[in-house]
């Protein structure tokens, strides 16, 4: 395993937003991690290298392996090493993660491993061509204003991959862009991908993307994930009706559908989450049981979980299902 | 660029035009007349006699009038004569611009000296001790009248320790020093001078600067930074710095006219023969020619100051193009 979170906790001033969770990654393999805005997924990922701010949250407890190695525990200077080395990242804004006042053959630079090598202009040249910015290769004084969005997150790109990371954290990187612009993206991760055999955390909102990228599913609702499985086996036969509920919300061209499958209701707050299964006031299936204590997560098929007390009967008797 | 400046400099004449009439007006209409020195504390000067000297200055032309003569001589650069002494009144504020100037410059260097490394480390340690600490004495600074710190400071520095002398910029027997004597001279006359009038500032300056570095720390571009793996001392002190740097300089130019505004208290107290004193004395003596005179380079410096922060601003902001 490249990746091991095992029983993350972290609490912000409005309560604990992530509640225990556990997450692995294995060499070359891309897990999708999807949930509603405010479900702490980006929190799982900024966890990673404890890049949230002190005075924002604290990672209460939980152990977080990198190549076996508990990132938790080191001192700042061996994480700075660990950072944008063993793991780096893409942000959702590539507007405004990129510095406006520093050049981005700077920015790059800064992000080179062996720095001050006398090659460094031919790599970042190689770089920027790498990730289909050939148009700028060479140039040393173009700033992050003069590129556009998507051009901007090829750079984002291109400074996340040059280390050769261990571990690539994708958080949102397309929510920001244009759909044309969103799918370029999106097939140039999975080419460098492939190419490096990188492994990869994909953050996300959007299932659709999920789905395009993933290899593994993971389904975060109120700081716990709640499914987890292949993307397969997901897209096949979900396990979880809040699963089912993001699915259906997915708007398709093929069934024109009069309305969306919205789910009810909304994301409950981390200052006030409801008694037992954290879902239940949304659930259509919900009965007395769901109430009284949180489900623990239960296998459905071998590597397939759910964090549902119906699940198997749901399924049997075909109340959800894939689309 | 030059195009622009151009530009921007005609701009800047209406203007002036108008503060000129302003404050034409305003100086004219006031109490008290530059005759009354001559005429008012003499019983034996007759009626007539006041009228001959009135008639001699043009007093007793109609204000428009006398403001189109002032205008006509004005833009051929003759600010007149002293009413006074008889003498130009340009060579009078030529005398002592460099003083005030001088002080002034000294002032901001020492203002950006103290009051940057303020705001930044406060906010770095946002709501610590230090910060606290640092906002009480920045406060302070801010709320002590000038004229009472200043005599304050000459009584205790210069009367009681004896460490500074206390009035003028030389020493009696300046004459007789050598150069490197005349420069240590001059230097322990400003010392409290430009104390003061930039510890009224200090607040300013250091408040502004912790406010744009609170901001730019919560910037996703310092995220990446981190994520990245730099030094926190790189992502303060570059990515960080430079950022909050850019509004400073802004500052900076609007900063000329609280300078020279400032400078007619201290030089007062101080009796520093610069362009503050000389302003205060032609008040005082309704010396219209000299008031005007300040009024206007003082104007012009002020509106200068302006262009030039403007000017600069687009010299340190790669996303600011002056056009």
């Amino acid at each position: 395993m490249v990746l091991e979170i095992k029983g993350l906790r972290v609490r912000y001033g409005v309560g604990e937003v992530v509640r225990g969770l556990d997450l692995e990654i294995a060499k070359g393999e891309c897990v999708g991690l999807v949930g509603e805005s405010g479900c702490g997924k980006t929190t799982v990922g900024l966890s990673i290298t404890r890049l949230i701010p002190e005075r924002k949250g604290t990672i209460s407890s939980g152990r977080i392996l990198l190549e076996g190695q508990d990132l938790l525990t080191l001192d700042h200077e061996s994480l700075r090493k660990v950072r944008g080395k063993k793991v780096s990242y893409v942000f959702q804004e590539p507007s405004s993660s990129l510095n406006p006042v520093f050049t981005i053959y700077e920015q790059l630079k800064e992000a080179l491993p062996g720095r001050g090598a006398t090659d460094d202009d031919a790599v970042i040249s190689d770089l920027l061509k790498s990730v289909g910015l050939a148009k700028i290769a060479g140039k040393k004084n173009i700033y992050p204003h003069e590129l556009s969005g998507g051009m901007q997150q090829r750079v984002m790109i291109a400074m996340a991959i040059v280390p050769r990371p261990d571990l690539l954290v994708l958080d949102e990187p397309t929510t920001a862009l244009d759909v044309t612009v969103q799918n370029q993206i999106l097939d140039l991760i999975m080419e460098l991908k492939n190419k490096i055999g990188l492994s990869v955390l994909f953050i996300s909102h959007d299932l659709r993307t999920i789905f395009r990228l993933a290899d593994r599913v993971a389904v975060m609702y109120a700081g716990r994930i709640i499914e987890e499985g292949p993307r397969k086996r997901i897209v096949a036969q979900p396990g979880h009706p809040y699963t089912v509920g993001l699915i259906d919300s997915i708007p398709s061209f093929e069934h024109r559908k009069k309305r969306f499958d919205a789910i009810e209701g909304r994301a409950p707050l981390f200052s006030d989450l409801p008694q037992g299964c954290k879902f239940h006031p949304r659930c259509k299936f919900k009965i007395d049981k769901c109430v009284h204590a949180e489900p623990e997560l239960e296998e459905l098929s071998d590597g397939h979980v759910s964090r549902c007390i119906r699940a198997k009967g749901l399924i049997a008797n075909g109340a959800i299902k894939g689309s | 660029m030059f195009r622009y400046i151009f530009r921007r400099i005609i701009g800047l004449v209406p203007l002036l035009l108008g503060i000129t009439i302003i404050t034409f007006a305003v100086i004219h209409l006031a109490p008290g007349k530059p005759t009354d020195m001559e005429t008012q504390f003499n019983p034996k000067v007759s009626l007539e006699a006041r009228e001959r000297i009135a008639h001699l200055y043009g007093l007793d032309k109609p204000l428009h009038i006398q403001y189109k003569d002032w205008m006509a001589r004005l833009v051929r650069l003759d600010f007149g004569t002293s009413f006074v002494d008889a003498r130009p009144v340009i060579d009078k504020i030529k005398e002592r611009i460099p003083i005030t100037l001088g002080i002034s410059l000294a002032s901001i260097i020492l203002i950006l000296l103290i009051g940057v490394p303020i705001g930044v480390s406060s906010a770095v340690r946002q709501g610590s001790f230090y910060d606290r600490g640092m906002t009480v004495f920045v406060f302070v600074g801010f709320a002590i009248p000038t004229f009472w710190l200043s005599l304050i400071l000459m009584d205790l520095v210069g009367v009681r320790w004896g460490l500074l002398p206390v009035s003028g910029i030389k020493s009696l027997e300046f004459e007789k020093f050598g150069m490197l004597e005349k420069i240590i001279d001059v230097a322990r006359h400003l010392v409290l001078p430009v104390f003061v009038s930039a510890f009224g500032s200090l607040a300013g300056i250091s408040r502004y600067m912790r406010s744009n570095m609170v901001h730019v720390l919560k910037q996703d571009y310092i995220r990446t930074a981190r994520a990245k793996g730099l030094k926190e001392k790189d992502v303060i002190y570059k990515h960080a710095l430079r950022n909050a740097l850019l509004p400073v300089v802004t500052i900076l130019g609007l900063a000329v006219p609280g300078l020279i505004g400032g400078s007619v208290i201290f030089e007062s107290i101080f009796s520093i023969p610069g362009m503050g004193r000389l302003f205060y004395e032609s008040v005082m003596a309704r010396d219209y020619p000299v008031i005007m005179g300040v009024l206007v380079i003082g104007a012009a410096l002020t509106l200068l100051g302006n262009l030039l922060a403007d000017v600069s601003y687009a010299a340190v902001d790669p996303r600011i193009k002056l056009e």
